[in-house]
């Protein structure tokens, strides 16, 4: 029996077809209101980015200041000024992230409201057929957990891309301009986290796309044996699902933990990557301020340089990872929304005068079913008096074409 | 949560500790960096140091990166499997539970509820598993372990590292504080959600055949449009999280310099080498400042995730918690065969007083045909259901063949019960593996196959198909007609070869001719099998042996249709409105 219920589902494996793009591209296609408020955001975190960049050429501003006059009285008054500089720097920086969060939650929240109203109003509108190929949890797996893996990746994902981008150019520039010699190291640092980050996510990639059909075939079982309970129960089934349960269950952990651990070890790379960074940056300054060539203020700057180029590294590797998620949860959505849709049914709603009994309505039904069958020369349904009766019977339905049953 | 958590079994735990264990190494190999840099600084302003001390230095400093690396990778492999284990452990016993539950916890429940349950909330306390097991162990010891690194240095810049912090904690406080009610009402949001659009679902034909398109958008948009402005409320006040973290690690390394350069000061000019020392304390003091707040920012992520995880842990450790009000007994040998009695049995639902059953007694013998018709809500159902042990009598006794049905093992009870339930259920996967459904008695051979669909008139039709017994079924039977569905689900009844069979309603959906053919067939194939059979039509059960009339839960009529004809007032009102008068005459 396990084989009978155990291949079910799609079958063929799934791939993010559209891809990171695509998908927002269908997003933008389906709101046009968005594009605005999102670039609006993107620009806030663009900006808001930068603006942290400036703060390490100060910080090295202070402690040359101090470093100057280790010998002798420190300018505490011109330390205050940088300072006071400084903190309202980072202040409007603080003002404009938060502005972009607020927009961001604001527009992606309204757009997942209208994906999972047009994903409600769909499942109406699909061909019978439709549910041969796709279980009940799967498409309400798209109405809730694809739309908020979707919303959460637009709302966080996508505006940290954007800000991360701007820290990793705006920190590029502000390296070349303060050193260029330590600019470079750094770089060739970062360079092979690039590969490294590359490499993980080529990877990753199918674990991922397996883990999401995986979940999504585990869900459509869960709700077919949680709403048929009494069936099983009484069928003695109990032995057997779980076992069917059991072998689609070690398949997601199989696929689970394969997606977390390549996800996981993203991080501590970037880090690893960050901290050889700091590393270099560190030696090749002391090496350069022996040297006379610089001034100790540089590596204190390019310490959090370091960190500010290559934190946005692991912020950018996991923004993708993230994207990645929510485009195959876009495709969930977008497959569903574009679904070929049934042949727009003769209206055979009865006006609301005509609705006295419920045999009125039955025969709405019913006719809704026969217009469809035969030729376009029946367009109105028989209607019949409330009170009298209409006798309903027929031969056994034979298996009628999908299409028909609605 | 922590409840929860205590499901993890040993092997994951110890994976999970050795993780710990690793984290430790990687924090001290991390927190070494900047050690070495102060180390770098003095070297510097030392005179007379040379390059190699300085690359000497920073081969060291190398070292303890690649270390830590090394440490990260193998934690985050035993990360990735200490969390897939526990999803899986926990989604194992979460389904073998509800696997295991009577209809009383399933009402109580919900099944949109329990999918739920089984799915959305276990991801959500696995991610918090994975996620925590990192930075829940990591944050606070590299924060505890920071500060002692820091502490000695210099109260002041000690105290104004401790006064962010507080400031941070508070912050993040009253913003938990004020969303954690409004995560669980996003949850409880999102389980209604997916309810109607489940309902909308499984009743899709009802839907199109009603137009009830409309209705059903609107009852959706209404909790589309609450759930949106609920989450709304929610990221907003998220939002002000993280921008806030920033600032305040900014502020703090700009305090650092600014406070140390005033502390440098303090020293005096002439005492060079303290001098220097104070300044490079500063400078280090600063990365590990940052080190402390980063570290908060990290919590930060987590306590985002764990309003939701935790709204989740409860509602699963709600289903763990359950303990199925039905208990099997030992019994599988009984004196009778094919009988079933009811000893004066009574039923009311645990939750209400009023008996939806009362005082109900009969006895069917092997091979006899009970009927039960009554109004809708007379209680037929409950009264069969009885039978199966979807529910124990609150009173009185119910055998079958002669043994009190709880004194069975369930197998043993299902074994002698062929039921089909008044909502035709079939599983996708195919017509063959809906009819062998289970385990039986019964034998599992292609014959035996057949002959079920035969006797359940599913013959005519599932020839027709080009796949036969082997075409497909899509979930809940949603390809096939509401007739072909019930004749489907009575054949996976038949195939069982049940000593007793039951009907609820089985037969409203099959037209007259078919309904004939079916008993009769019944009566003459499975001549010694008993037959109860709930029935809205007069002409589904008139040929029965004996027939129980149900009005409110009591019995008002027991005989067979001549007798009830005569005698009960209720039955002949129920003949009188199917029946023509030359029927009723005859």
């Amino acid at each position: 029996m396990s084989s009978r219920f155990a291949h079910r589902g799609m079958g063929v494996a799934e791939k993010s077809k559209r891809g990171i793009l695509g998908v927002l591209r269908e997003l933008f296609g389906y709101s046009r209101k968005l594009v605005v408020p999102t670039a609006v955001a993107l620009v806030f975190a663009a900006v808001g980015a930068v603006l942290t960049i400036i703060g390490p050429d100060f910080l090295g501003q202070i402690t040359n200041l101090i470093e100057d006059s280790l010998a002798g009285e420190i300018d505490l008054v011109a330390i205050g000024r940088i300072g006071a500089i400084l903190l309202a720097i980072y202040g409007l920086s603080a003002l404009f992230t938060y502005a972009e969060h607020y927009i961001m939650s604001t527009i992606t929240l309204g757009l997942s409201r209208d994906l999972r109203r047009d994903l409600s109003r769909k499942i109406n509108c699909v061909p019978m057929e439709y549910f041969n190929r796709v279980s009940h949890g799967d498409i309400l797996s798209r109405v809730t957990n694809d739309v908020s893996t979707l919303q959460q990746a637009l709302a966080n994902s996508m505006p940290s891309i954007i800000s991360a981008s701007a820290q990793f150019v705006g920190c590029l520039i502000m390296m070349f301009v303060t050193e260029w010699r330590m600019a470079l190291a750094a770089i060739g640092v970062t360079v092979l986290g690039f590969a490294i980050m590359a490499l993980v996510m080529l990877c990753s990639q199918k674990f991922f796309t397996a883990r999401q059909k995986d979940l999504s075939e585990l869900n459509g079982y869960i709700e077919e044996m949680y709403s048929g309970h009494d069936v099983v129960r009484i069928s003695r089934a109990n032995g057997k699902i779980k076992d069917v349960f059991n072998g689609m269950n070690g398949e997601l952990y199989d696929a689970d933990w394969k997606s977390q651990f390549l996800s996981g070890v993203m991080q501590p790379l970037m880090n690893i990557v960050g901290n050889l960074g700091y590393v270099v940056v560190c030696v090749l300054g002391s090496a350069l301020v022996m040297g006379g060539e610089i001034s100790f203020g540089v590596i204190v700057s390019f310490i959090m340089y370091v960190r500010l180029f290559t934190s946005p590294l692991s912020t950018l590797a996991q923004g993708m990872t993230q994207m990645q998620t929510a485009a195959a949860a876009g495709d969930h959505i977008f497959d569903f929304l574009q679904e070929q849709e049934m042949p727009q049914e003769v209206d055979c709603r009865p006006a609301p005068e005509q609705i006295r009994g419920k045999w009125s309505l039955t025969m709405c039904a019913s006719a809704t079913r026969t217009t469809r069958k035969r030729s376009s020369s029946r367009t109105s349904p028989p209607m019949c008096s409330p009170g009298r009766r209409w006798p309903l019977w027929g031969p056994p339905a034979r298996v009628r074409p999908p299409w028909s049953t609605c | 949560m922590l409840k929860l958590l205590g499901k993890m079994r040993p092997r994951e735990w110890g994976m999970a500790i050795v993780c710990a264990v690793l984290i430790l190494g990687q924090i001290y190999f991390d927190l070494s960096l900047p050690d070495y840099m102060s180390n770098l600084t003095v070297l510097i302003n030392t005179p007379g140091s040379t390059t190699s001390d300085i690359l000497n230095t920073g081969v060291q400093m190398l070292g303890c990166t690649l270390a830590s690396a090394l440490l990260a990778v193998i934690c985050g492999y035993l990360t990735a499997k200490v969390a897939a284990g526990y999803g899986y452990a926990i989604r194992e016993e979460v389904f073998h539970k509800i696997a295991d539950f009577g209809q009383q916890e399933m009402m109580a429940f919900s099944v949109p509820s329990l999918i739920n349950r089984t799915t959305n909330d276990i991801t959500q306390v696995q991610m918090l598993v994975a996620m925590g097991n990192q930075i829940l162990i990591k944050a606070p010891v590299m924060a505890v372990w920071a500060i002692i690194k820091i502490v000695n240095k210099s109260w002041t810049l000690s105290a104004i590292t401790a006064g962010f912090v507080a400031a941070l904690l508070a912050m993040m406080g009253v913003i938990i504080v004020v969303v954690l009610p409004r995560v669980k009402r996003v949850q409880r949001l999102m389980d209604r959600i997916n309810l109607v659009a489940r309902e909308n679902l499984t009743g899709i034909n009802v839907v199109h055949a009603y137009n009830a398109e409309d209705y059903q958008n609107e009852k959706f948009g209404r909790t589309n449009e609450t759930l949106m402005k609920t989450q709304l409320f929610n990221q907003r006040a998220f939002a002000l999280l993280l921008p806030g973290v920033t600032l305040a690690m900014n502020a703090l390394s700009l305090a650092i310099y600014w406070v140390g350069a005033s502390i440098v000061n303090n020293v005096p000019a002439e005492d060079l080498t303290r001098r220097l020392t104070t300044f490079s304390d500063v400078v280090v003091f600063g990365t590990y400042a940052t080190y402390v707040v980063m570290t908060i920012m990290m919590m930060v992520m987590i306590i985002m995730l764990l309003p939701s995880a935790q709204v989740s842990a409860q509602r699963i450790n709600a289903v763990l918690d359950t303990t199925p009000n039905l208990v099997q007994g030992r019994r599988t040998d009984a004196p009778e065969q094919g009988s079933v009695e009811f000893k004066d049995v009574s039923f009311h639902y645990p939750n209400s007083p009023k008996d939806v059953l009362s005082h109900i007694s009969f006895r069917v013998e092997r091979g006899g045909t009970l009927a039960i018709i009554g109004a809708t809500g007379s209680g037929k159902t409950t009264l069969i259901s009885l039978i199966a042990r979807f529910y124990d009598a609150t009173g009185g006794e119910v055998l079958v063949d002669g043994v009190n049905v709880k004194e069975y093992t369930f197998d043993a009870l299902y074994d002698r019960l062929g039921y089909v339930t008044q909502r035709a259920v079939l599983f996708s996967g195919d017509i063959e593996g809906n009819v062998l459904f289970g385990e039986s008695a019964g034998d599992n051979s292609e014959q035996a196959v057949y002959k079920a669909l035969d006797l359940a008139q599913a013959t005519e039709f599932v020839a027709k198909l080009p796949q036969g017994i082997h075409a497909p079924i899509a979930q809940g039977g949603a390809n096939v007609s509401g007739g072909q569905k019930q004749r489907l689900s009575i054949a996976r009844a038949l195939a069982r070869q049940p000593e007793i069979l039951i009907f609820d309603d089985s037969f409203s959906a099959l037209d007259y001719r078919t309904d004939a053919r079916l008993r009769g067939g019944l009566a003459r194939e499975l001549k010694d099998t008993t037959r109860i059979i709930v029935a809205q039509r007069i002409g589904t059960i008139r040929d029965a042996d004996q027939i129980i009339v149900l009005d409110e839960g009591r019995a008002v009529g027991m005989g067979t249709h001549e007798e009830l004809m005569k005698t009960c007032p209720v039955y002949q009102e129920i003949a009188r409105s199917q029946l023509s008068s030359e029927e009723l005459g005859a």
